[in-house]
C-alpha cells in the first residue's frame, strides 16, 4: 500500500460520511414511506380494499406460506424467468455469431430480423398459446421472444465492430477463421455481452410476467392477476412486492458478475 | 539471392461503386538483409503492395516470389499496434505463435530474450494501455519477431507517434532489424526516414502506381539512422525524391 497524504486521507473519509448518508437516507425513506402507509391505512385516510396496507400484505404472505404455496408461486416465476434469460441469452448469442460467421445468410436474415424486433412481442401471444400449448412451455417462449432479437441484433453490432485491421493483424498470422472468433470476436464482444445480461435480467421478468397473464396455473404474475379478478388488492400487492424483490436479487447478482469482471479485467 | 520479386504486379480492387485501379505496374525485388524502403502520394497503393506480400490478397495479374525458410517468413507490422486490450503484453506477443501452435518452450524462451533486450521485460505482465505509444509499439514489433520472420514488412509503423519519440523508436527500430538481420521493407511518409533507414527506396508514381525509380541510397558511412538524417547527402537524396513525387 502506498503512503497517503492527509488530504486523500481526509478526501476518502468525506467520501465515506456521504456514502453513509446516502445509504442511512435511502433505507430512512423506505421506512418512512411504509410507515406512513401503514397510518394512514389504520386510521381510515386510505381505503385498505383498494390500497392495502403493509400489516396485511405481510399477513397475505405469511398466510401464502403456511398453505404451502408461497414458495411453489415464487418457484414457478422463477423458473419461468431463469429459463428464459439462460435460452435467449445464450441462443441469441449463438444465432449471432452464426449470422456473423456467414454473410450471406446475415444478409438473408437482416430484414425478418428488423421486422421482427419492431413487433410487439405480445401481439404473438395467442399464436404462441396455441403453437406451443398452456404452461409454462407459452411463457418461457413469451420472454424468450422478447430477449432474443435484441440479444442478436446488439451482439453481431458488438461483433461486426472490432476493428478490421485487428482482424487483418490475425489474418497475417495466419489464423483461420476459428481462430479470429474465438481469439479476437468473442473476447473483444465480452463487455457487450455483459451489458446485454444486464438489459436481459430485466427483461426476462417482462416476459414472465406478460406470459403468466396471458396463460397461467401458477406463478407470481398469476397471483396479480387472479388477485385482480377477485378484487383481493392484498395478494395483488403482495404479489407485486415479492416480484420486486426477486427482480432486485437476479439484478444484483448480474452486478455482481459484472463488478468481478470489472475487476478481473480492469482495463476495459 | 533475391528473397523478394515482384514482377508486373498489378491490382485492381472491385466493389459496389465500380472498380479502382490501384497498381499498374510494380516490379522490384529485395536481396536477404536488406533494408527497403516504399513511398509515393497518398493513397497510391502502399499498403496494397504489403497486403498483396503477404498473401492478404491475390494479385489481379503478375506474379510474387517469396524465398524465405520458417514457418511464416513474411511478418507485417500494421501502422496501428493493434494490441488486444484484454491481453498482457506477454500475451500479446504470443498470439502469433499460439494461432501457428508454436508455442514451444524454445519459441517461448526466444520471446523472454526478445522482451529483456528491447526492455519489454518489467512491463510483460501489463495490459497495453499501461504503456506509453513507443513502447506499444515495440511490443508490436515484437510480436511480429516472436514469429521470426525472414522478410519484415512495415506499414507507417512509426506515425502515430510524436516526433521525438519516432525518432527514437526509429532508431530502435533499426537496430533491432539489423542485429536480428532482417530484411525489411517499410512504408512512409516521411522521405528523411527513408532515407536515413534504407539501402534503397522505391518511388512510387500517383494511382494507378507504378514503379518511377529505385533509388539507391549509399550512406553506409554514418553507422546510425540519426546521422544520416542530418548529413549533407540526405539533403541531395530528399530533394531528388521530392522532385520526383510532385
Ligand atoms: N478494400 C478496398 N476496396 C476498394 N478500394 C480500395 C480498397 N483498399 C484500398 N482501396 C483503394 O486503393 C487505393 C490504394 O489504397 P492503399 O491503401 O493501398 O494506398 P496507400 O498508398 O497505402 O495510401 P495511404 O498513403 O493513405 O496509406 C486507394 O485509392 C484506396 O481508396
Ligand atoms: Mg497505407
Amino acid at each position: 500500500m502506498k503512503e497517503m497524504s492527509s488530504e486523500y486521507k481526509k478526501f476518502l473519509k468525506k467520501r465515506k460520511t456521504k456514502n453513509i448518508l446516502i445509504i442511512t437516507t435511502q433505507i430512512g425513506l423506505l421506512i418512512i414511506l411504509i410507515a406512513l402507509w401503514e397510518i394512514l391505512a389504520t386510521y381510515g385516510v386510505i381505503d385498505t380494499f383498494i390500497m392495502s396496507s403493509p400489516s396485511r400484505i405481510v399477513k397475505t404472505i405469511s398466510e401464502l406460506y403456511s398453505t404451502g404455496n408461497l414458495f411453489y408461486h415464487i418457484g414457478t416465476t422463477l423458473i419461468e424467468a431463469i429459463l428464459g434469460f439462460l435460452i435467449a441469452t445464450l441462443g441469441g448469442t449463438i444465432i449471432a455469431i452464426l449470422l456473423w460467421w456467414n454473410d450471406t445468410i446475415r444478409r438473408i436474415i437482416d430484414p425478418y430480423i428488423v421486422v421482427l424486433n419492431s413487433l410487439p412481442k405480445i401481439a404473438l401471444g395467442p399464436i404462441i398459446i396455441i403453437w406451443v400449448g398452456v404452461g409454462m412451455q407459452s411463457i418461457v417462449t413469451m420472454a424468450i421472444l422478447i430477449m432474443i432479437i435484441i440479444t442478436i441484433i446488439s451482439m453481431l453490432n458488438a461483433f461486426r465492430q472490432v476493428e478490421y485491421s485487428k482482424i487483418l493483424l490475425l489474418k497475417s498470422m495466419n489464423a483461420n477463421k476459428w481462430q479470429i472468433l474465438t481469439k479476437l470476436i468473442l473476447p473483444s464482444a465480452l463487455p457487450e455481452f455483459i451489458s446485454l445480461l444486464k438489459i436481459n435480467v430485466g427483461l426476462t421478468w417482462v416476459g414472465t410476467i406478460m406470459g403468466e397473464y396471458l396463460v397461467s396455473k401458477a406463478g407470481l404474475g398469476y397471483l396479480i392477476i387472479y388477485g385482480s379478478q377477485i378484487f383481493n388488492l392484498d395478494l395483488v400487492m403482495a404479489s407485486t412486492i415479492l416480484l420486486c424483490i426477486l427482480a432486485a436479487l437476479m439484478y444484483f447478482i448480474v452486478a455482481f458478475i459484472e463488478k468481478c469482471f470489472n475487476k478481473k479485467h480492469n482495463n476495459y | 539471392m533475391h528473397i523478394l520479386e515482384l514482377n508486373g504486379v498489378e491490382l485492381t480492387y472491385f466493389d459496389t461503386h465500380g472498380e479502382t485501379k490501384a497498381l499498374e505496374d510494380i516490379t522490384f525485388s529485395v536481396d536477404a538483409g536488406e533494408f527497403v524502403s516504399i513511398v509515393g502520394p497518398s493513397g497510391c497503393g502502399k499498403t496494397t503492395i504489403l497486403s498483396i506480400i503477404t498473401g492478404l490478397i491475390q494479385p489481379t495479374h503478375g506474379k510474387v516470389n517469396i524465398n524465405g525458410q520458417g514457418s511464416k517468413v513474411v511478418g507485417y507490422m500494421f501502422q496501428k499496434d493493434n494490441l488486444l486490450e484484454w491481453r498482457t503484453i506477454k500475451n500479446n506477443i504470443c498470439l502469433g505463435l499460439e494461432l501457428t501452435h508454436n508455442k514451444t518452450k524454445e519459441n517461448l524462451d526466444y520471446v523472454d530474450e526478445l522482451l529483456k533486450k528491447y526492455n519489454l521485460w518489467d512491463f510483460r505482465d501489463k495490459y497495453p494501455r499501461e504503456l506509453s505509444g513507443g513502447m506499444r509499439q515495440r511490443a508490436a514489433l515484437i510480436r511480429t519477431l516472436a514469429l521470426r520472420p525472414s522478410l519484415l514488412l512495415l506499414d507507417e509503423a512509426f506515425s502515430a507517434l510524436d516526433y521525438q519519440t519516432r525518432l527514437n523508436v526509429c532508431d530502435d527500430v533499426y537496430n533491432i532489424i539489423k542485429q536480428e538481420k532482417l530484411t525489411a521493407i517499410l512504408v512512409t511518409h516521411d522521405i528523411n526516414e527513408a532515407i536515413s533507414l534504407s539501402d534503397k527506396v522505391v518511388i512510387l508514381s500517383k494511382r494507378p502506381s507504378s514503379v518511377k525509380e529505385i533509388l539507391d541510397i549509399s550512406l553506409q558511412k554514418y553507422p546510425t539512422p540519426f546521422e544520416r538524417r542530418e548529413c549533407v547527402e540526405a539533403k541531395d537524396y530528399f530533394q531528388h525524391i521530392w522532385e520526383k513525387l510532385v
